[in-house]
């Protein structure tokens, strides 16, 4: 297939699409119309990521056919063409993904003189870990027992979560309902031992300044107590 | 502040067929899903690939990716911080409406 002429056809097929490029199956750009866009040499690391996640999505379904990645002010659509090359357009987000895949499909249709599809090449799958579950009912009610105000631990429990909550604001609840059962089942609720609940909850924190300074706040916490 | 259980309202979202809260270490928070194990690993991966697009792209952090099926079942990954939301759309719905619902839910919960 000649793409020289396929890619320039798709980015002037319509104003919402801004950029496409070619990748070869070892992520080589062959064709760049993206250049504008991108830093130099995004473009391939760009590739490189985007067949990975289609390749994780295909251990776990068989039927992939694109993968779109979506974000501000932009979006990454790539397929995997039935010669191993990678297509890759980029867009505004406000480009409908029917538009788009009827636009893509014209344009390789027009080349391959034909109407046939393209095939979905076979990609490599990465092995697939088991992870075991959790079980959530049985943490949450535990999580409630321990905050409900009839519990000893309850203010000092509260306090902890609200000075984490400084920290990484709305996800404070899941974070605390994920680490809290953790503790009270490894060892048993008590308040001499709220110094190992404290660790797990500061891994959650992004930088070391902040994790230096919620143990800081919660030294001082539990000191008052 | 949006709480573990508040997500089993996205059930009730119309184009989600199945959810899944994961964290980034790959455990389950929240799911309607029977066996969620598998794919967990697959939204968590995903996610994870998705996050090292932000350099190429200004520094922009992704807020959705859909991996597209011929048979219309989507999975969505979307990045919450330390934790991703996977979901199953329904086939009948078209992705970009079940991104927008899912994020206006997601809203609703913050």
């Amino acid at each position: 297939m000649n793409y020289s002429q396929v890619i320039p056809d798709i980015v002037s097929s319509l104003p919402e699409i801004t950029g496409a490029f070619l990748a070869s199956p070892n992520h080589e750009i062959l064709i760049d119309q993206a250049a504008h866009i991108f830093p130099m040499g995004e473009q391939q690391h760009i590739a490189e990521t985007l067949y990975a996640v289609h390749s994780l999505g295909s251990s776990r379904f068989n039927n992939i056919t694109a993968v779109q990645v979506g974000f501000h002010s932009l979006n990454l659509c790539t397929r995997i063409l039935d010669d191993g090359n990678q297509l890759v357009v980029i867009h505004r987000p406000e480009l409908s993904t029917s538009m788009l895949k009827m636009t893509v499909q014209l344009a390789l249709n027009s080349e391959q003189g034909d109407g046939d599809a393209p095939v979905q090449a076979t990609v490599e799958q990465e092995p697939v870990v088991e992870i075991e579950e959790d079980d959530s009912e049985a943490d949450l009610a535990l999580v409630e027992e321990l905050l409900h105000s009839d519990n000893d631990l309850s203010s000092l429990l509260n306090a902890i979560r609200d000075e984490l909550a400084k920290h990484i604001g709305p996800v404070v609840e899941l974070v605390f309902e994920d680490a809290l059962p953790k503790w009270a089942k490894n060892g048993g609720a008590a308040k001499e031992r709220l110094g190992e609940l404290i660790p797990g909850l500061a891994d959650e924190l992004e930088t070391d300044a902040d994790r230096v300074e919620f143990e800081r706040d919660i030294e001082k916490i539990l000191k008052q107590e | 502040m949006a709480v573990i259980k508040d997500f089993a309202g996205l059930a009730e979202v119309q184009g989600v067929a199945q959810y899944l809260l994961v964290k980034k270490d790959g455990s389950t928070l929240a799911t309607n899903m029977d066996s969620p194990g598998l794919l967990a690993v697959t939204v968590v991966g995903c996610g994870q690939h998705c996050e090292n697009l932000s350099g190429a792209v200004g520094g922009q952090n992704y807020i959705h990716l859909c991996l597209e099926r011929e048979s219309g079942d989507n999975l969505m990954v979307f990045s919450l911080g330390g934790f991703y939301l996977g979901v199953i759309s329904e086939s009948s719905t078209a992705s970009q409406m079940v991104v927008s619902n899912v994020i206006s839910f997601l809203k609703t919960i913050n």
